[in-house]
């Protein structure tokens, strides 16, 4: 059984958030310091592409695919509504 | 008679004077919209695209730019509502630059990308892309031919989502290197996606819903093809 097996939604969800938060600072080094409340588009102006990045980035850290056949702008408002989005609908490796 | 798109291509990066004139066409909404934003780029390419796309278009019309209306639509697609029966427009940005397309009654997508050639985007295509496709950038000739390559079928990607008014994410290995019609939208419809000349380290490309051809005219600046240029007066 891998880590990924016994980790919990709620442990997946830190994990996610905690990832997201250090790939946007690093990403884009924004002025104010990134949270899990941080709107995605309408405060750190992250585009589709960089989004692209991103996920794939959370992929590789953590070991997990996720299917984007769901995603949508309104499900990725916010750091902490992306982390929702992935933790649900993402698969261990 | 064949449909005519015109492609404005504007930096966003511009003075202080220029920045206030844009900022001037604004709604209350977009003016907050522009504040809620953390870098000062993003703010102010912000307030370059949608100042351009009011001035653009009330030239256009005759009408105050402060006066046109959007709606947006299930995933955010924009219909102009005020006045009604004006043209299709849409809007894209990225890094230093925007995109404003300007149509007439098909649904139109325009869609910008920068090219970021340090970053090799293998993995991303591999991993989003259609195996075709993902092949195709990863035999560019080197770090920055497959950045362009990338960045080329992306902005094709988009342009035609935006043009179908569907979302992204499941689109992503929307298949758009070979062939210029491409199905998308629910219901799916076929639309014809278009490369536009770009000025060097950008892709741009616009799409119109239906497959008839189309041509397509692009500035640089606000300087339409006819007429005095809509500057932004002061």
């Amino acid at each position: 059984m891998t880590e990924s097996d016994t980790t919990t939604a709620p442990e997946l969800r830190a994990q996610v958030v905690d990832t997201m938060v250090a790939l946007l600072t690093r990403m884009l080094r924004p002025e104010a310091p990134v949270t899990v409340g941080t709107q995605l588009m309408d405060e750190l102006g992250l585009s589709s592409s960089l989004a692209l990045e991103l996920l794939l980035e959370v992929e590789d850290e953590l070991e997990i695919q996720i299917d984007v056949e769901d995603l949508d702008e309104d499900r990725m408002t916010t750091v902490g509504d992306l982390a929702d989005y992935i933790t649900q609908h993402s698969t261990p490796r | 008679m064949r449909d005519t798109v015109r492609i404005w291509i504007l930096s966003a990066r511009v003075g202080p004077d220029e920045l206030a004139r844009y900022d001037a066409v604004l709604t209350a909404d977009e003016r907050s919209r522009a504040a809620a934003l953390g870098p000062a780029t993003a703010r102010d390419r912000f307030t370059v695209a949608h100042g351009a796309l009011r001035l653009l278009v009330g030239a256009a019309l005759g009408v105050a730019p402060e006066r046109l209306a959007w709606r947006r639509g299930r995933h955010g697609k924009p219909t102009l509502t005020e006045p009604r029966g004006g043209p299709q427009t849409s809007l894209s940005y990225s890094d230093d630059l925007v995109a404003v397309a300007v149509g007439g009654d098909r649904p139109v997508g325009v869609d910008l990308q920068h090219v970021t050639p340090g970053r090799d985007p293998v993995a991303l295509a591999a991993r989003f892309f259609a195996a075709g496709e993902a092949r195709h950038v990863a035999s560019g000739p080197d770090v920055a031919g497959r950045a362009d390559r990338f960045a080329r079928l992306w902005a094709r990607k988009e342009a035609v989502v935006k043009a179908a008014g569907d979302r992204l994410w499941p689109h992503l290995a929307l298949p758009v290197h070979r062939g210029d019609v491409v199905a998308c939208g629910d219901p799916p419809g076929v639309h014809r996606v278009t490369d536009v000349a770009t000025p060097a380290g950008y892709r741009v490309a616009v799409a119109l819903a239906g497959d008839a051809p189309y041509d397509t005219a692009s500035f640089h600046g606000l300087d339409g093809p006819s007429g005095p240029a809509p500057r932004p007066t002061g």
